[in-house]
Parts: C-alpha cells; sequence; structure tokens
C-alpha cells in the first residue's frame, strides 16, 4: 500500500501479556510429538539424525500419533497457524494411512469466513488454505502409493470452492496411476474457468521469469544511499542486552 | 492509542525458537536497527524494546524474520543484484525498507507501506507477528519493500480468489513484477536453495507461495510450485 498524504505515525501502542500466551496445545501431547515438532526446527550437524530419530519414533505407532495429532490440532488456538501447520504437516510425514481420516477432515472442514475483510496481505480465508493444501498433498502420497480412498478424497476435494484446494487435489491426483483415466472426470468437476488447473506447468525456480537488475526498482531516495550489508556471522552466537539508543 | 494482547503462539513451529537466538547478537541487532531505521518509540510499551532476545515479543520475531532473510542464501555475502532473488532479495529490503513500526493493527492486515512524504514508513501488525511463521515473515518484508519501490498493486482480485474478489489488492500478472510477484519468488527460492534452516520451513514457503499464486494474480501465472 502506498498513500500520497502520509499521515503520521502513531507510536504509542500497547501490548499485553495474557496469563499464559504460549500455546499449551503442545505440551499435553505425547513426549513423541512433542519430540518431533521440536526437532522439526532444528538445525546442525545432527539435525537431519535427531529430525528422523523423532519422525520414527512417530512412525513406530502411526494410529495413535494420528489420533494425538488429531486431538492437539482440536485443542489449539484457531488463530495460531504455525502450530496448526506443523501438526497437519507431521500427520502428512507419517506417511502413513491412519492419518487419511485425520487429514480429509482437515480438508473438508469449511473454511471459516473472514471476520473482517482483508486490507492488506492477511486473510484468515488464506491461512486456513494453506492447512488444506498442506494437507492434500500429503493425501496426494497417500493416493500415489494406490490408496483408493486417498484418491476418493482427492477427488471431492475437486468440489470445494477454492481454487487452491483444486490445485492441490489436481496436482496429487496426476501423480497417480489412475490419472490418465480420472482425466475426463477431473475436468468435468473443475469450473470451465479453471480448466486451465489441469496444464498448470512445474517448472524450476530459475526457469521462472526472475526480475532482470531489481536495482530498477530501487525509490530514488535508495538508489542515492549506499547500505551496509549484515555483518558476518560469527562462529559462536554471542549475547545481547538491547538496541542501540535512539540516535 | 490501541492496545492489544500476546496471542497463543507456539515458537517451536513458527520458527522462532530456531531463529530468535540467532538474530540475538549484538552486532546484528545494531546493525538491523540502524539499517532499517526502527521507529525507537513504537518498540516500547510491550513490544519487545527492553527484552529484545525474547521470542515471544514483537521485535525478536521481526529481528528473526530479518535474521532469515540475510543469512539463507548458502554464501549470503555474495548479494549481488546479478544473482538470484535468494542472495539479492536481502540487499533490496535493505536498501529499501526503513522506519520499521511496531502496532496493534486491527487484524485484517499484516503491514502497511506508507509512502511518498517525511512520514514514509512500514507499519507491522500483530497477524505479522503471531500468525506467520519467520519464512512468512520474510516474504512480508520483502512483499512491503516493493511497496516502498513505488509498485502498487494493480489489479481487483479475481473472480477465484480468497481475497476479496472484485477488490483491489492484486497483481495484474506476474509480469507486472509487483509486491505479489517479489513475495511468491522469494518463498520460492526460499524453499529450492534455502539455507541454514528446515525442511518444514521450507515445506510452508512452498504451501504459502503455491496459495499467492493461486489467489494474488489477477491473471493466474501458469505455473506451481512442486
Amino acid at each position: 500500500m502506498s498513500a500520497d498524504n502520509v499521515p503520521s505515525p502513531s507510536t504509542d501502542d500497547a501490548l499485553s501479556h495474557a496469563e499464559s500466551s504460549q500455546s499449551q496445545a503442545v505440551s499435553r501431547t505425547s513426549a513423541a510429538i512433542s519430540n518431533y515438532l521440536r526437532a522439526a526446527v532444528q538445525v546442525g550437524d545432527d539435525a537431519e539424525e535427531n529430525y528422523q530419530r523423532a519422525l520414527a519414533d512417530l512412525r513406530r505407532y502411526p494410529e495413535a500419533a494420528t489420533v494425538q495429532l488429531a486431538a492437539a490440532y482440536g485443542s489449539v488456538h484457531a488463530h495460531d497457524y504455525p502450530l496448526r501447520w506443523a501438526l497437519v504437516f507431521a500427520a502428512g510425514e507419517l506417511k502413513h494411512q491412519s492419518a487419511l481420516t485425520f487429514l480429509s477432515y482437515v480438508v473438508e472442514t469449511p473454511i471459516p469466513p473472514e471476520p473482517r475483510e482483508p486490507s492488506h496481505g492477511f486473510s484468515i480465508v488464506g491461512e486456513e488454505t494453506i492447512l488444506r493444501t498442506t494437507a492434500i498433498e500429503a493425501i496426494g502420497h497417500l493416493a500415489s502409493e494406490g490408496s483408493d480412498e486417498a484418491v476418493d478424497t482427492l477427488l471431492r476435494a475437486l468440489k470445494q470452492p477454492s481454487i487452491s484446494i483444486r490445485r492441490a487435489a489436481v496436482q496429487g491426483l496426476r501423480e497417480t496411476k489412475r490419472f490418465r483415466n480420472l482425466r475426463d472426470r477431473i475436468r468435468a468437476e473443475l469450473p470451465p474457468d479453471q480448466h486451465f488447473l489441469l496444464t498448470l506447468s512445474t517448472p524450476r525456480v530459475d526457469r521462472v521469469p526472475q526480475v532482470p537488475d531489481p536495482r530498477r526498482f530501487l525509490s530514488e531516495q535508495a538508489r542515492s544511499i549506499e547500505t551496509e550489508p549484515a555483518p558476518t556471522l560469527p562462529g559462536g552466537v554471542p549475547k545481547t542486552r538491547k538496541p542501540p539508543r535512539r540516535k | 492509542m490501541a492496545n492489544c494482547t500476546v496471542p497463543a503462539h507456539d515458537n517451536n513451529s513458527s520458527g522462532d525458537s530456531l531463529y530468535g537466538p540467532r538474530a540475538c547478537w549484538q552486532a546484528f541487532v545494531d546493525w538491523c536497527w540502524n539499517t532499517h531505521s526502527f521507529n525507537y518509540d513504537s518498540w516500547h510499551n510491550g513490544f519487545g524494546y527492553d527484552d529484545c532476545c525474547n521470542s515471544d515479543l514483537p521485535l525478536s520475531r521481526t529481528f528473526a524474520a530479518f535474521w532469515l532473510l540475510n543469512y539463507s542464501a548458502d554464501d549470503y555475502n555474495n548479494d549481488d543484484y546479478s544473482n538470484n532473488m535468494l542472495h539479492w532479495g536481502r540487499h533490496y529490503v535493505r536498501d529499501q525498507m526503513h522506519d520499521v513500526t511496531a502496532r496493534c493493527g486491527d487484524g485484517t492486515a499484516n503491514a502497511t507501506t506508507f509512502t511518498g512524504g517525511s512520514n514514509s514508513r512500514v507499519e507491522l501488525y500483530l497477524p505479522f507477528f503471531y500468525q506467520r511463521d519467520v519464512v512468512g515473515r520474510a516474504a512480508t518484508l520483502v512483499h512491503e519493500s516493493r511497496h516502498f519501490g513505488g509498485k502498487s498493486h494493480d489489479a481487483n482480485f479475481p473472480s477465484w480468489s480468497a481475497f476479496p474478489v472484485g477488490k483491489s489488492g492484486a497483481d495484474s500478472s506476474w509480469d507486472y513484477q509487483g509486491a505479489w510477484m517479489f513475495d511468491v519468488l522469494y518463498l520460492w527460492w526460499f524453499y529450492a536453495a534455502g539455507a541454514r534452516t528446515t525442511t518444514a520451513l521450507q515445506q510452508s514457503a512452498k504451501q504459502r507461495g503455491n496459495f499467492l499464486l493461486d489467489n494474488a494474480f489477477a491473471s493466474h501465472p501458469g505455473f506451481t510450485i512442486t
């Protein structure tokens, strides 16, 4: 957004803390799920090993893990989208048929309406849609492994009003052995103005149009100032106290 | 003056438990704060100025996004504009974004950039701090920087969009090279080649990128991220 008559900034908003704002949903789940969620955000020499170990723990009892992931999903604050997304992603990582019911539930739960019209970039419908496309991608994996039930779920998803859900379902169905036989049915399910979803290309990022010479898109003011790059990463991570005082 | 409350959040799944401690580094904090001329007054009153390493607070969560933006290319110091966007994204944001201001917001926007006068700035709101993971926040910084560069959205959202259909805020096409294209391209490069990160955050970037490809362009770009 840009504005010609720019109002002065208000800088006196105040943020307070609820008694406990850290989500409690995860602490109520099993150690396996908590470990997995922690391992999923680790990096470093042994991060992959830790992640695979946590995933293996989760996969050891996939039925139980699914039940717990679903329970956690149900108890998470509706607007804690990063956590809800992580739980859906974890269910997909099980790569097990037992997760299908939960994943289907996520996809088929109606998307709540926006409480207020989004003004710039943030959309409840958008965040809810991303949860569902993540679930569909996991269902697509099950479908590609031969699950007819997963294929049926993807076909049902084509009837949903969201273009992203349809697009993800089409992509999932493309990866199945049945796609050739299902193509006409898929086309019939899609609104005519969305038949292009069947022909979307899947290029690598370096094959799509880039931004030639991004400097052209700097404002005049930005072009006139030479900025200093971020400092080189240290070997360790020193402690910090606070930002500098106002100049 | 508005009052707001820290909403429920989980720092593991948002990536803040990973990126927050990384950004808690005095040289980086000083650089980030000064380069982007953070609005001093706005980061008080609970937004984290006095506790900038506390990942539960907006300032740390903002520094985390800037950290990701600056160090996610394997050879991050090579940020020449002739390179790919994972490299030059940080350069563009660094050259362009200033007067970073914290506010509560009304829940309908992540951020808003005001340009064209002496009060030009970017305002960041609660959904940016708590309802986006770290890579989603970084992409928002890229998006807003494009607005600083003078490019507004030029189209209405199409009939199939999850955003308000028929309302302004979309980009006409990928070739318009607007804020949504910058946003998606950054997410896509991060998904494809991001370093010092996790598979989960890369997958999250892919999902968000695809959502925007489907919904934020009046004319669908015709491709999808796989």
